[in-house]
């Protein structure tokens, strides 16, 4: 072993003492930045949670935020890692959606009349009956009603129902929230026992055909 | 056919309104839309030069259509020479 670099044993205490108190502060400040982008993430979705106003477990919204973080990155060519969103991306992709997209707002397309529509997401056939109520479309637009339908809605008998305002960002967690829920919910259940479905098709409203 | 546009806000107003619009019996060969949303504008739409869809914005009542409706006479009658 070389000689010279060995410390005399008075002095060895000492720099371990350093070093220990160098690993101490690496370890705290690791633990602060890792708590931190935590919460951050964590209130995002907390943030969505008040804002959509819809009642979902934390795992549907911390879906919808991922999915919405994924939609709109690729829709402003911004690059998130892994879209796990943090505040500061949060921020950067409201700002940059506030001046491409403007207003937007989420709606439903509801059944007044009950009558056969055409069902994108049913394999076994091609219509389903809906009744009064019932819910042909959930969506989501920053367009206006007029540049989106025009003046006429895709099906005969149907309402336009704007469910919720907000920025891009808000819409797209709302609709997926929605479409969700619409998976496990009685309603949907109702409209596959009336029209002889399988349990596995129409996992979205009728009008709708994909879950993006 | 009538489309309805709403806001949660106003959802019954514009439902009670279809109910009436559907009880009258309109002519099928132009569609009624009734646009209760924020920041709608009455319009009338052609195709070929004929109509086919009369939007109406904000209207709640029996009444409030038919001052839009006159109101888009007005604007959009020219007067023949």
């Amino acid at each position: 072993m070389n000689r010279a670099l060995q410390l005399p044993e008075q002095k060895r205490w000492p720099l371990l003492l350093v070093v220990l108190f160098l690993l101490l502060i690496l370890i705290t400040v690791y633990a602060t930045l890792s708590t931190s982008a935590k919460r951050t993430a964590v209130s995002i979705d907390a943030l969505m949670q008040q804002r959509v106003g819809i009642e979902a477990s934390t795992e549907v919204y911390q879906a919808a935020v991922a999915s919405a973080a994924k939609n709109l990155a690729q829709e402003l060519d911004i690059d998130l890692d892994n879209y796990d969103i943090t505040e500061e991306a949060y921020e950067a992709l409201m700002e940059a959606a506030a001046s491409k997209f403007g207003n937007c707002h989420q709606y439903r397309l509801y059944v007044l009349n009950s009558r056969s529509y055409e069902c994108y997401t049913c394999k076994t056939r091609p219509v389903v009956t809906l009744n009064y109520g019932q819910t042909f479309k959930i969506g989501q637009t920053c367009a206006t009603k007029k540049e989106r339908y025009r003046n006429t809605l895709p099906a005969p008998d149907l309402f336009y129902l704007v469910e919720h305002r907000g920025s891009i960002f808000e819409v797209l967690v709302a609709e997926y929230v929605k479409l969700m829920l619409f998976q496990n919910s009685h309603e949907r259940r109702l409209i596959i026992k009336h029209n002889s479905l399988q349990p596995d098709e129409m996992l979205l409203p009728p009008g709708n055909k994909i879950l993006r | 056919m009538v489309s309805l546009f709403a806001e949660k806000s106003n959802e019954q107003a514009t439902l009670e309104l279809y109910k009436t619009i559907q009880s009258l019996g309109l002519a099928k060969n132009v569609d009624i839309s009734i646009n209760n949303t924020l920041d709608a504008q009455s319009g009338l739409l052609f195709e070929d030069g004929k109509l086919v869809d009369i939007s109406l914005a904000n209207c709640y009542t029996l009444e409030d259509m038919i001052t839009e409706l006159i109101r888009l006479m007005g604007e959009y009658a020219v007067p023949k020479e």
